[in-house]
C-alpha cells in the first residue's frame, strides 16, 4: 500500500515534492553553513586574539624572591618558550638642558632590557629616531623634554643620585598598557594610564644603576624584575575553553613558586575579551540566521499549503474508499519522511559547496563533535520542517468535516467576510507594541547584550534582547497579513487599484483576489519578510562595514597620515611639498600637544575647524552637545572653545561654557604656559586621537597662545585612490623625518571586537540566502499558486478567453503580489534594520550615528524578485496553454 | 475511408440553402493514454447548419462530448478538417460565439453565480453594466434568482447546471452546444430547462445541439443524430 502510495506520489506530484524540499533544504543549508561560519569564526577569533599580545605572561618577581629562582621555575614550566628577565626601576624625575632652556620631568621609569629582548618581543619597542639599541627614550618623554637623539638627559634617582645619559633613540611604545600593569592587581583597579616618561636601558646599564639601590637594606619602591614569557600558543579552538585553560596554567606557576611569583596573564586577558566577540558571534548567528531559517520554514509551509487543496481532495477520495484515518496518517507520515529526508541531504550538500566556497574546506564545524551537532542539528530542523509543512495540515484535516473540506477551495462560509482571529484581537498590534516596548528597554543606558566580567570565566547574553526583534518580526508579518486582507476584501478599491493591467476584467481579477485571499496574503506577508530579511541584512552588514571603515579612519586619521617625530618642530609650510605628490587631493595640518589638566597630562589636538572636514570623515556619533558639524563651527567662532572627554567633563564637574586653564608648553620659553579655554562640548573620539581622554581646540588659537604652530601630523586625503602608492612617495620624499602610514595597512590591523567578530563570511552567506528567499517567495508562491488556478484558466479558456486576457488577469495578480510584497519588504526591513542596529550596537566601534542603506545591494534583490515573478508568471501563462478541455476533464 | 462512414447530407435541410455554422469533413479525434490508442471520434462528416435542433444520443464513451469539443473548437481533431463557414472562422478566443453547456463541474471557482454568469460577457468587451443587466435577466429566466450570490461550492451540482446554461443564454451565442445539460436535474426541472433553452435558440436563432442520455429530452428536438463507438449516424427528422 505505501509503497503504492509513494510511487504514485513520485510519479504524479513530483514537481511540488521537489519544491517543498527545496524549502527544506534552503533551511537545512542556511542552519549549516551559518554554523560552519560561527565554528570557524571562533577558531580564528583565538588565533587572532593570541597574534595580537606581545607578552605572553609577565611573571612578577615578589619582593624578597630570588630572580634566578623564580625564571628556573618559569623555564621549565610545560608551554614556556622564551623566557627574559626585565628591570623596572623607578626616578625621581629626568632633566635635559636645550639650548638656554631646563626641562624636568615628574616621575619616570627606567627599564632594564636584556640584548635579546627585542628579538624574541618584536612588538614591544618601535624605533622612531635615532638607533635601535642603547639608551631609548619614549616618544612621550622625548617630547616632554624637548631631546633628540645625541642629546644628553639626567636621570634623578631616588636617594638622590643623579646619573647623566646619552640618548641613542627614541621609540614607541605599542603595548604600554600591558607593559605598565600592575602585576596582580584585581580586574578593574589597574591604573588607566601607562607612566608618562620612560626610558630604557640595556640589562647591564640598568645593573650599575640600580643594582646599589636593590642591595640597600630598603628596596625603593617599584623597583623589580619581571620574567617575559613567550608561550607556545597550543590552544582549544573555542575563545572560552581557551580561556580557562590557559589562565589555568599561569595559576598553576603560581602554585607551583610557593608564592615567590605572580603571573601578569596577557594571553588570559586578551582570550578572556575574544570570549565576548564570540558570544557576540553567536549572538549575529541569532539575529541573522533564525530569521532565515524561519522563513525558509514557512516557505515550505506556503508550498505545502499551495498543494493543500488537491490533497485534502485526495485525503477525502482515500476515506471515502475505506481507508483508515491511522493510514492517512501514515500516509503523510511516509510523505513528509521523504520531504524532509531529500531536503535535509540537498541542504547539507549546498551547505558543503558554501562552506567550501567561503572557507576552502567542507566543514560544519572546527571539531568532530561540533560537525556531527551541527549536521545532525540542522537536518533535524529539516525534518521538523516538513512534518510541519505536510503532516499537521493532514492531520488537522483529518479531524474536520471531510468532504465540506474537500469542496472548499476558496474562503467561503461564515469565514468570508470575517476578519481572521489574530486581526480581531489586534494580536499584530500587541507584538508590535510588546516587540517596541522590549526593544526600548534593552537599548537604553547601561544595559549590555553580552556581559563578560573580566577575568570571570562564565559569560552572559541578555536573552531579553532576542524577544524585541523576534516580536517584531512576527508582528509586522502579521500586520503585513491584515493589512493584505484588509485591502483584498475591498474589491471595488482593488478592482480600481488593477485597472490599469487588468482592464475590462479589472472587477473579475479584483473578485478573484478577494476570494483567493488567504494565499495571496500568505504570498505577500512571505515575499515581504524575505525582501525585509534582505533589506535588514543588507543594511546591517553595510553599517557594519562603514562603521569599520570609520574605525579604521578614525585610527590612521585620514587616508594617509604624515606624523612628524617628536623633537622635529614643523610649520604648516610643510604641507607644501606633501600636497605637491602626484594623487594628493588635500592636505590638513593637526597640531599634538600634550595639557596639562590639575594633575593630568592629556593629548591636545589643535585643528583648523573650518576645512578638517575636507581630510576625513567627522561622525555625529564622536561628539555630544552638538552634531560634528555644530561643534566645528563653534571652534571656528570662538577659537578659545574647546572639547573635552566625558570622563574629565564628569571629573572636573563641567557645564558649557566654564573657563577651563589648561597649561601646555611655551615653544621659546619651554616652560609651561597657562592658557584659558571655555568648554564647548565633548568628545568621544577624533581622527588620531587615543581611546582614552584627550582635548579638541582651535589651531591658531593653540599656536597664538604658545607661540608655536608646530604641527603634529598631516592628514592627506587621496578621494581614497592608491592610498598606499602615494604614501609610499610621500615617504620617499620626507625621508626619517616622519613616519607615514596609510589607511590599507591600518584597515588590515585594527583590532577592535567589530573586526574579530568577522563579518565577512556571514554576511555574504546571508546575502546570499535572502536572494535566494526573496526569488523563491516571489516566484515559487506566484506559480504554485496559479498552477492551482490551472482550472480557472481552463474555464477562462473554454468560455474564449484571449491569451491576451489570460495574460492580463495573471498580470494584475502578480503586480498586487509585487507592489504589497516590496512595499512591505520595504516597511518591515526599515523598521528591523534600524531595531538591528539598536540591539547590536555592542559590535559597532564607534556606535554609528546613521544606518547606512546598500542601494546597489537592495536594487539587485528587487531586481532578482522581479525576476522571480516575471518568470512565474511566464511559467504559469505556459500552464494555460495546455488544451483546456484535456484539463477540465483531468479535474 | 473507414465502412462506417454515413453520408450525412440531409434532404430537407438542403432545401434551406444555408451556410454551415460548423462542418465537419472526415474529422476524427484518436486519444492516446499510455501508449493504447483510444478512438473517441471515427472519421465523421457533418454540418451544423442555422436553426438546426440536434439530440446527440449514443452510450456512454461512444464519443458524444469529444464530438461537442471538436464544433466548439476546444478540441483539435487528430485527422479530417473542421470549418465554421456560418461564424466567421474559428470560435476560439472569440467569446460568446459559441456557447457550451458542460457536462462537468464548469463555474470559476472565485467567483458567485452572477459574476460567473457575466464573465463570458465581459470577456466579449461587454460593459461591466451590461454585463450585469444580462446575467440577472438570464438568471430569472431559470429560476435561479436566490442563488444569485452563492459561491459555486455553496450550490448542487444540478443548481450549478442550471447557472452553466444561464451563462451560456446570457452570452447570446448563434451556436449552443449542451452536454447532457439535464443530467442531474429532476424530471420536472429537466422539462423546464429544456423549455428554456428551446425558446431562446428560437429568440437568437441559433442552432441546438444537445446531448443527451434522456429519452423524453431527445424527444423534443427534431433532428436525431446517434453515436455508437464513435461513429456518427444521422436519422431521419422526427
Ligand atoms: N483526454 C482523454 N484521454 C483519453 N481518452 C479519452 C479522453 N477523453 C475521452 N476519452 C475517451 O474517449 C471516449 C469518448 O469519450 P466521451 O467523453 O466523448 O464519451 P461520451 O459519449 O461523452 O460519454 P458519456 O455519455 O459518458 O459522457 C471514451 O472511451 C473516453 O474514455
Ligand atoms: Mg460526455
Amino acid at each position: 500500500m505505501i509503497t503504492i502510495w509513494l510511487h504514485g506520489l513520485v510519479r504524479r506530484r513530483a514537481g511540488r515534492l521537489g519544491v517543498a524540499a527545496a524549502g527544506v533544504a534552503i533551511a537545512v543549508a542556511l542552519l549549516a553553513s551559518l554554523g560552519a561560519f560561527l565554528a570557524s569564526s571562533q577558531a580564528s577569533m583565538t588565533a587572532r586574539a593570541v597574534r595580537d599580545v606581545t607578552v605572553d605572561w609577565q611573571v612578577q618577581v615578589q619582593p624578597g624572591a630570588d630572580p634566578a629562582a623564580v625564571l628556573d621555575t618559569v623555564r621549565t614550566t610545560p608551554g614556556t618558550q622564551q623566557a627574559v628577565p626585565v628591570g623596572f626601576g623607578r626616578a625621581d624625575g629626568l632633566t635635559a638642558t636645550t639650548g638656554a632652556t631646563t626641562q624636568t620631568t615628574g616621575a619616570a621609569v627606567v627599564l632594564g632590557l636584556p640584548d635579546t629582548y627585542r628579538a624574541t618581543f618584536p612588538g614591544e619597542l618601535r624605533t622612531l629616531a635615532g638607533a635601535a639599541r642603547g639608551v631609548l627614550l619614549a616618544q612621550q618623554t622625548a617630547a616632554n623634554l624637548g631631546v633628540a637623539p645625541g642629546e644628553t638627559i639626567t636621570v634623578n634617582l631616588p636617594g638622590g643620585a643623579a646619573t647623566p645619559l646619552t640618548v641613542d633613540g627614541v621609540v614607541e611604545l605599542p603595548a604600554a598598557n600591558s607593559l605598565f600593569q600592575t602585576v596582580g592587581a584585581p580586574a578593574g583597579s589597574q591604573p588607566n594610564a601607562p607612566p608618562d616618561n620612560v626610558v630604557l636601558l640595556p640589562e647591564a646599564r640598568w645593573q650599575d644603576l640600580y643594582a646599589p639601590l636593590t642591595l640597600a637594606t630598603a628596596t625603593p619602591d617599584g623597583t623589580h624584575t619581571q620574567i617575559h614569557v613567550a608561550r607556545a600558543h597550543v590552544l582549544p579552538a573555542d575563545p572560552a575553553s581557551a580561556f580557562v585553560q590557559e589562565s589555568g596554567q599561569a595559576r598553576n606557576l603560581e602554585a607551583h613558586s610557593a608564592g615567590t611569583a605572580v603571573v601578569g596573564d596577557n594571553l588570559g586577558a586578551a582570550l578572556d575579551a575574544a570570549r565576548s566577540d564570540a558570544a557576540y558571534a553567536r549572538v549575529l548567528f541569532v539575529f541573522l540566521g533564525l530569521p532565515g531559517a524561519v522563513l525558509a520554514g514557512l516557505l515550505t509551509m506556503a508550498v505545502a499549503a499551495a498543494g493543500a487543496g488537491r490533497r485534502r481532495r485526495e485525503q477525502a477520495l482515500a476515506r471515502t474508499r475505506g481507508v483508515s484515518t491511522a493510514q492517512v496518517l501514515r500516509l503523510a507520515a511516509v510523505e513528509a519522511g521523504l520531504v524532509g529526508l531529500v531536503g535535509a541531504l540537498l541542504g547539507l550538500a549546498a551547505a558543503a559547496v558554501v562552506g567550501w566556497l567561503a572557507f576552502g574546506a567542507v566543514r560544519f564545524g572546527a571539531t568532530t563533535a561540533s560537525t556531527v551537532a551541527w549536521t545532525a542539528g540542522s537536518a533535524l530542523v529539516g525534518l521538523l520542517i516538513a512534518a510541519a509543512a505536510v503532516l499537521v495540515p493532514a492531520y488537522r484535516d483529518l479531524r474536520s468535516a471531510t468532504v465540506v473540506a474537500a469542496r472548499r477551495t476558496v474562503a467561503s462560509g461564515p469565514s468570508r467576510e470575517r476578519a481572521p482571529w489574530y486581526a480581531r484581537y489586534g494580536v499584530d498590534v500587541l507584538l508590535l507594541a510588546g516587540g517596541g516596548l522590549l526593544v526600548w528597554a534593552t537599548t537604553g543606558t547601561g544595559y549590555q547584550l553580552v556581559l563578560a566580567p573580566e577575568g570571570v570565566p562564565t559569560i552572559s547574553v541578555s536573552y531579553w534582547a532576542f524577544a524585541g526583534p523576534a516580536l517584531l518580526w512576527a508582528g509586522s508579518g502579521l500586520l503585513v497579513w491584515r493589512l493584505v486582507e484588509m485591502s483584498l476584501r475591498r474589491r471595488r478599491l482593488m478592482g480600481r487599484a488593477v485597472r490599469p493591467a487588468a482592464g475590462r476584467l479589472a472587477s473579475t481579477a479584483a473578485a478573484m483576489m478577494a476570494r483567493g485571499r488567504s494565499p495571496m496574503a500568505r504570498s505577500i506577508v512571505l515575499l515581504g519578510l524575505a525582501l525585509a530579511f534582505a533589506v535588514s541584512t543588507a543594511t546591517f552588514n553595510a553599517t557594519y562595514q562603514a562603521q569599520a571603515e570609520a574605525d579604521a579612519r578614525l585610527t590612521n586619521g585620514a587616508d594617509v597620515t604624515v606624523t612628524e617625530s617628536p623633537g622635529v618642530r614643523v610649520g604648516a609650510e610643510t604641507a607644501a611639498p606633501i600636497a605637491a605628490v602626484p594623487g594628493v587631493k588635500a592636505v590638513e595640518p593637526l597640531q599634538h600637544r600634550f595639557a596639562y589638566i590639575g594633575p593630568d597630562l592629556q593629548d591636545l589636538y589643535g585643528v583648523r575647524p573650518d576645512t578638517i572636514t575636507n581630510v576625513t570623515g567627522l561622525q555625529d556619533s564622536y561628539f555630544q552637545g552638538g552634531s560634528a558639524r555644530a561643534l566645528m563651527s563653534t571652534l571656528a567662532a570662538a577659537p578659545d572653545s574647546i572639547l573635552v572627554s566625558a570622563e574629565t567633563v564628569k571629573d572636573y564637574q563641567l557645564l558649557p561654557g566654564d573657563l577651563l586653564n589648561l597649561r601646555l608648553q611655551d615653544t621659546t620659553t619651554k616652560q609651561p604656559v597657562t592658557v584659558a579655554f571655555h568648554y564647548a562640548g565633548i568628545v568621544a573620539e577624533f581622527p588620531t586621537a587615543p581611546k582614552d581622554s584627550f582635548f579638541v581646540a582651535n589651531a591658531s588659537y593653540v599656536a597664538a597662545k604658545t607661540g608655536s604652530g608646530a604641527v603634529g601630523a598631516f592628514l592627506v586625503d587621496t578621494g581614497g585612490h592608491d592610498v598606499t602608492g602615494v604614501a609610499a612617495q610621500i615617504r620617499s620624499r620626507l625621508g626619517a623625518s616622519a613616519s607615514v602610514t596609510d589607511i590599507a595597512h591600518t584597515r588590515s590591523t585594527v583590532g577592535s571586537s567589530l573586526t574579530a567578530v568577522d563579518l565577512a563570511g556571514l554576511t555574504a552567506i546571508e546575502l546570499g540566502f535572502a536572494l535566494v528567499l526573496a526569488a523563491a517567495a516571489g516566484g515559487l508562491v506566484l506559480f504554485l499558486g496559479l498552477t492551482e488556478r490551472r482550472r480557472t484558466f481552463a474555464i477562462l479558456t473554454a468560455l474564449g478567453a484571449t491569451r491576451r486576457q489570460l495574460r492580463d488577469l495573471v498580470t494584475a495578480e502578480a503586480t498586487v503580489l509585487t507592489v504589497g510584497g516590496l512595499l512591505a519588504g520595504a516597511g518591515v526591513g526599515w523598521l528591523l534594520s534600524q531595531v538591528l542596529v539598536a540591539v547590536l550596537t555592542g559590535v559597532f566601534d564607534p556606535p554609528p550615528s546613521t544606518t547606512s542603506v546598500p542601494w546597489l545591494y537592495l536594487a539587485g534583490a528587487t531586481v532578482i524578485t522581479l525576476a522571480g515573478l516575471g518568470v512565474a508568471t511566464a511559467g504559469a501563462l505556459r500552464q494555460g496553454r495546455r488544451p483546456p478541455v484535456a484539463v477540465l476533464r483531468d479535474l | 475511408m473507414s465502412a462506417g462512414q454515413i453520408r450525412t447530407h440531409d434532404p430537407i435541410l438542403d432545401s434551406i440553402a444555408t451556410t454551415p455554422l460548423v462542418s465537419a469533413d472526415a474529422v476524427s479525434r484518436t486519444f492516446t493514454r499510455g501508449g493504447i490508442a483510444v478512438a473517441a471520434v471515427r472519421p465523421t462528416t457533418c454540418t451544423v447548419t442555422p436553426g438546426m435542433r440536434v439530440a446527440l444520443t449514443g452510450p456512454s464513451g461512444s464519443g458524444k462530448s469529444t464530438l461537442l469539443h471538436l464544433f466548439a473548437g476546444l478540441d483539435t481533431p487528430t485527422a479530417g478538417s473542421l470549418s465554421w463557414p456560418g461564424l466567421d472562422g474559428p470560435p476560439q478566443g472569440r467569446p460568446g460565439v459559441v456557447g457550451t453547456v458542460f457536462q462537468g463541474p464548469s463555474l470559476v471557482p472565485a467567483l458567485d453565480v452572477v459574476e460567473n454568469i457575466a464573465l463570458p460577457l465581459l470577456l466579449a468587451g461587454v460593459g461591466e453594466v451590461d454585463s450585469a443587466e444580462r446575467a440577472d435577466a438570464a438568471i430569472r429566466r431559470l429560476e435561479i434568482g436566490e442563488l444569485a450570490r452563492r459561491l459555486p461550492e455553496e450550490i448542487s451540482g444540478g443548481q450549478a447546471q442550471r447557472v452553466a446554461i444561464a451563462r451560456v443564454l446570457a452570452s447570446r451565442p448563434r451556436l449552443i452546444l449542451a452536454d447532457e445539460p439535464t443530467g442531474q436535474l429532476d424530471h420536472l426541472t429537466g422539462e423546464r430547462v429544456m423549455t428554456v433553452l428551446l425558446e431562446t435558440a428560437d429568440e437568437l436563432g441559433a442552432a441546438l445541439v444537445v446531448s443527451t442520455h434522456d429519452e423524453q429530452v431527445a424527444r423534443r428536438l427534431p433532428h436525431h443524430w446517434r453515436m455508437d463507438d464513435g461513429r456518427l449516424l444521422v436519422e431521419e427528422t422526427s
